[in-house]
């Protein structure tokens, strides 16, 4: 179809080695219908373009502060001098007073050091699969390829599938990394170009779903179902989120669902939870409600493994 | 999760009391001096190729021997282990501003707990009078006397450093290539002594046309062998007079085996793995007191010795653990030869291998290990296992290892090689079979010479044993400021920062009408330039030959005894000279910007970037930020800026491997910059890339601090795109990985993968950190816990809170590969 199609993007990441086998490059699509409380991609929540605010990057208003001229919401100011070790000296950078913020996003037109971005970009078809296609040698090897992820990548379906079978025609790998929350009409579409699903789990309970991530998981658990019947790969991916989704019930209750599902599963991975999305949050303004919480050590996560094992294999860490 | 078996007991004990030795101290040893200094006084109208054999004598006749219980392998060049020596006749100044500091000064400097290193009053002495004798004498003081005066005119051009080391040019033992240990193991002194008596004999009242030179050098060499063999039986001794009364009965059982090995090697062929270490521990030593051993290479060791090894093993002489105990103290051992570099010379240098701790950075020792043998086969072996498990457990920042990666390179070596890697900064960095050997065969090797090659210093490919390399340059300077002929263009032949006006006079930036004028006046420069580095090291090298050729190292090295010629001289097998760019990242984004911005899409004219360059960029703050942001970079894949740096580089590399030395071979480029990317970018002004005066240079094939965006596959394309297959010096490719890269076995995996892609593509050599930014800040701040903390700077590692501050700042400024 049209290689003019445009995907509302956010980044696209090269040596990707978390989202799925080989080294993959994962694109990553804006917007997602769940909002899950440990998020570790903020900014790709959000359907519109937010202001994304880097100040280590800002290299002061005394230099540029262009920014400030543009802002007709008054939502810019200068900060405090603090030291700075390029310039040897205190400056003073720019603030984002996130009240008065209304993503209008004028400011980044003129912000050269790329402090001030959109969280994503529209690209067309074309241009993503042009950059997905120089780092194909290092999927060869590796028995890599695409991941597509977000946000929710079945939020734009249109796009994702005009993408996929790109890929496919160029006979590259591809991986879907979801949370299964779309209509199965929509997910039942990508199963021809899909090689694996990177398919999320983050709790049995429906209740406790619905507190964490915004949405119950009744769809997601019913498309899971469907998706292994239909013969789609899956690879579980349960992020292991300490006090939210460890408790044992919750570890029996996700095991017995995966052992029931047969053959189309291939893998369970659990993530534990880590804190390096944290301070892409402050980019955004926005506060993590989970940010004191502390990773699981590699102890409980193996006893964790154990546990599952006595419902699935294979299962891995990370 | 991966983890390295702990070290053995004995081991342990071993390392322990190596580390407290001296108080942990190093200790400025004044014996070589004095033995050395006082054979000079006594002889000096001696040829000084029988000179240096002579001194050679003496001192395996007169220095102390000493054997200790814990030992497994003997033989230290000091006094006491953890010596440091000194090499007075290279270069006297700083010795003799140190012995001659006035006593407050000299107990701070020397014997305070923050000494570099320790020297007694005893040594003080010796040196003091030392390096009065040696002012006038040293190399460095004579080459201002020896070189053209023109040379001298040279100082401060900005691109060659050679100009500019005035008065410890030559301050530094030239070495840079490997010995033939393997024929000290196969053959023993005796061996080679026969050989070289049979010249003798020839010679004998026939000495025609130029035959005399050789006769006084198998002169020479037979004094060598008499002191490689009495030096052996001096350790033999010892170990018998301790194991007369030793209380222990095992350890007596062992002195007495150590005696009748001791007594054995050297004059023979090695009979096991034991021997041929202890061979090669005894050879290396008096390689270091004959003071060629700055990048002295251990090359292929487990090819050499680990058939041994393989046939122990085999017959149920040696296991795997014992086998394992002599790689560890093996390393101990060669950790033990310190040496000393450049004290005063090049300040940043000096101050980098200036570290205290336990492992010394001596900048000379260098393993390979892995790749394909002679026939083409895989050459890893049991004792190459057992090296990796070394270096993945001893947490030694010396000595430095490379490991020979090959399509058939074993999944438990792949993996050990990258755990070793991730857990010790970088040890072992990986070299790529594919590209060098074909490299090599293009650069006059024999196949079986090519596939047997192994890496000097750095990063270079050498011959092992049979080639004179001198990659290190001709004992002088090695590195090229790149960036230099950015200037001389730009300034029509003069560099502002120091008034040099020798250039070419290529007209000022603002003459160019067209890009492709700048190009021309660069390449003109670049030329003329490296034709001056060329001809200040091939006269330079005529020099050193006559004051220190290495005798005993060209007693083994393949060639000289057939050809009756000092290493030196040119006597080896191979010949080369090495030179290596530094910069190559800042000129590809200085010709881009200067192609964008003045003529492609004409947002300044060329008489503006110039003002701005004159000015440091002060008041043209938004042309500084056009260029640091809007113009395309080096190192993310955009073949525009890419092609020009290859274009460089081939450049360069035509015209300098056309150039002879006076060995008879060619010189080779490369592209390694150790730590000099950021001494030279403290001289250097202003540049069109968006760098101020001052700043550092990019380091080796890398993109400029921080500047590569797109991520490191991105990053490995861009280089990719090098023509480094021509790179007859080698090259280098850091790369810093965040931990979460490589958590688990998939990550290795990954990592594997990456590399094997990486070199399918073109690549040389890649070597890894893996360690995150939060943590080297946290090491800034709290040195005392991030001791061990090990990170790979350029073809050696060393530990990261030792280094200079500015050299910290700039290893953290190196993008951190990440994905979350």
């Amino acid at each position: 179809m049209s290689q003019g199609i445009i995907g509302r993007i956010y980044d696209i990441q090269g040596f990707s080695v978390h989202d799925g086998p080989g080294i993959r490059t994962s694109v990553f699509l804006s917007g997602c219908p769940l909002s899950c409380l440990w998020c570790h991609n903020p900014e790709s929540i959000s359907f519109h373009y937010v202001l994304s605010y880097t100040s280590v990057k800002c290299i002061g208003i005394e230099k540029c502060g262009l920014c400030l001229s543009v802002c007709k919401h008054n939502a810019l100011k200068a900060s405090k001098p603090n030291y700075s070790p390029l310039d040897k000296r205190d400056v003073a950078i720019i603030e984002v007073d996130r009240e008065k913020c209304t993503d209008c996003l004028d400011c980044t037109q003129v912000c050269k050091p790329k402090a001030l971005i959109p969280s994503g970009h529209d690209m067309k078809l074309e241009d993503v699969m042009g950059r997905i296609l120089k780092d194909r040698a290092y999927f060869n090897n590796s028995g890599g390829g695409l991941t597509i992820s977000g946000g929710e990548a079945l939020s734009q379906i249109d796009f994702t599938i005009e993408l996929l079978k790109a890929a496919k025609k160029e006979h590259i790998h591809t991986c879907l990394d979801t949370t299964g929350f779309a209509s199965w009409k929509t997910l039942e579409r990508t199963l021809p170009y899909v090689d694996l699903y990177l398919y999320d789990l983050k709790h049995m309970d429906t209740n406790q779903h619905k507190k964490y991530t915004g949405i119950f998981n009744e769809r997601i658990l019913e498309n899971a179902r469907k998706l292994a019947n239909a013969g789609g790969k899956i690879q579980f991916r349960f992020p292991i989120i300490p006090g939210v989704n460890d408790s044992e019930e919750n570890l029996h209750a996700t095991g017995e669902f995966i052992g029931e599902l047969g053959p189309s599963v291939q893998l369970l991975q659990l993530l534990p939870y880590h804190q390096l999305g944290l301070f892409k949050y402050d980019k955004l303004g926005k506060e993590n409600k989970l940010k004191n919480l502390k990773s699981p050590s590699d102890e409980v996560m193996e006893e964790y493994k154990r546990l599952l094992e006595t419902y699935f294999t294979p299962i891995q860490i990370h | 999760m991966f983890k390295f078996a702990a070290i053995s007991p004995r081991i342990q004990v071993l390392r322990d009391k190596r580390g407290a030795a001296n108080k942990g101290r190093t200790i400025l040893d004044g014996e070589r001096t004095k033995i050395y200094t006082d054979y000079y006084k006594a002889h000096e109208a001696e040829p000084n190729i029988l000179k240096r054999a002579h001194c050679l004598y003496e001192w395996c006749l007169n220095k102390t021997i000493l054997v200790e219980d814990e030992d497994v392998f003997v033989g230290q060049i000091g006094r006491t282990y953890r010596a440091l020596n000194s090499f007075v006749e290279w270069d006297a100044t700083w010795l003799h501003q140190a012995s001659h500091d006035n006593d407050e000064g000299f107990k701070t400097a020397w014997q305070s707990e923050d000494s570099f290193a320790y020297m007694s009053d005893t040594d003080r002495e010796i040196f003091k009078e030392a390096s009065e004798y040696w002012m006038d004498r040293s190399l460095s003081a004579r080459y201002l006397e020896i070189i053209p005066p023109v040379l001298q005119s040279f100082h401060g051009n900005g691109c060659s450093d050679f100009f500019a080391r005035k008065p410890n040019l030559g301050g530094i033992p030239q070495g840079h290539y490997s010995p033939n240990f393997q024929k000290v193991i196969a053959q023993g002194f005796g061996g080679i002594q026969r050989e070289i008596r049979e010249k003798i004999d020839q010679l004998q009242g026939k000495i025609y046309g130029n035959d005399a030179s050789k006769f006084m050098f198998y002169q020479a060499a037979d004094i060598v062998c008499d002191a490689a063999i009495l030096f052996a039986q001096r350790y033999a001794q010892e170990c018998a007079r301790q194991a007369e009364n030793h209380t222990d009965p095992e350890r007596k059982a062992k002195l007495l085996e150590m005696s009748d090995s001791l007594n054995w090697i050297m004059e023979n062929p090695a009979r096991n793995t034991w021997e041929a270490l202890q061979a090669v521990a005894l050879y290396q030593i008096m390689l270091v007191a004959d003071g060629q051993q700055h990048g002295l290479s251990q090359g292929r060791i487990d090819q050499y010795a680990g058939w041994f090894a393989e046939a122990e093993l085999k017959s149920g002489t040696l296991t795997m653990a014992e086998l394992q105990d002599y790689s560890d103290a093996f390393f101990l051992k060669l950790n033990d030869n310190l040496i000393q570099v450049r004290m005063s010379s090049n300040d940043m240098l000096s101050k980098m291998y200036s570290g205290k701790g336990y492992s010394y950075n001596t900048g000379g020792h260098h393993f390979t290990i892995g790749g394909i043998k002679k026939d083409g086969t895989d050459a890893s072996n049991a004792l190459t296992r057992c090296l990796l498990n070394t270096t993945g457990r001893m947490f030694l920042a010396d000595p430095s290892v490379d490991i020979r990666i090959h399509k058939y390179t074993p999944s438990d070596v792949w993996e050990l090689a990258i755990q070793s890697s991730k857990a010790c900064g970088g040890v072992p960095s990986f070299e790529n079979d594919e590209l060098i050997i074909p490299m090599l065969v293009k650069r006059g090797r024999t196949l079986e010479d090519a596939r047997d090659y192994c890496i000097i210093g750095c990063v270079e490919p050498s011959g092992s044993g049979n080639e004179w390399s001198a990659s290190g340059g001709p004992g002088s300077e090695v590195f090229f400021n790149l960036l230099g002929p950015i200037i001389m263009a730009i300034h029509n032949g003069v560099n502002p920062l120091t008034n040099f006006s020798k250039g070419l006079k290529t007209g000022y930036l603002y003459d160019c009408e067209t890009f492709e004028e700048f190009k021309e006046a660069f390449a003109a420069q670049l030329k003329y330039f490296l034709d001056w580095q060329i001809t200040g090291g091939n006269c330079f090298e005529l020099m050193y030959a006559d004051h220190f050729p290495s005798v005993v190292a060209s007693t083994t090295m393949d060639g000289c005894v057939e050809s009756g010629k000092d290493a030196l001289s040119g006597g080896c097998k191979y010949n080369s000279t090495g030179l290596t760019g530094c910069g190559i990242g800042n000129v590809a984004d200085c010709l881009i910007a200067i192609k964008k911005l003045c003529f492609d899409d004409k947002i300044v004219t060329t008489k503006e970037l110039y003002d701005a360059l004159c000015a440091d960029w002060e008041g043209y703050e938004s042309l500084y930020q056009a260029i640091v942001f809007d113009i395309p970079h080096y190192g993310n894949d955009i073949d525009e800026v890419d092609e020009l740096a290859a274009w460089v580089m081939k450049l360069a590399n035509n015209h300098i491997s056309s150039a002879t030395n006076p060995r008879g071979g060619n010189w080779a480029f490369g592209t390694f910059t150790m730590t000099v990317h950021v001494d030279y970018g403290s001289k250097t002004d202003a540049t069109p890339d968006g760098r101020r005066r001052g700043e550092p240079l990019a380091e080796a094939i890398s993109s400029r601090q921080g500047f590569d965006r797109n991520g490191v596959i991105a990053y490995l394309n861009t280089v990719s795109k090098l023509p480094q297959s021509i790179l007859g010096n080698g090259d280098q490719m850091n790369l810093r990985f965040s931990p979460s890269c490589i958590a688990n076995k998939e990550g290795v995996e990954k990592l594997r993968q990456l590399i094997t892609t990486y070199f399918e593509n073109g690549g040389m050599e890649v070597q890894f950190n893996v360690v995150d930014t939060q943590t080297l800040y946290q090491a800034q701040e709290n040195p005392d816990d991030y001791r061990n903390l090990i990170v790979r700077i350029a073809g050696f590692s060393v530990y990261f809170v030792e280094m200079p501050k500015v050299l910290q700042d700039d290893f953290i400024s190196r993008t951190e590969h990440t994905t979350i």
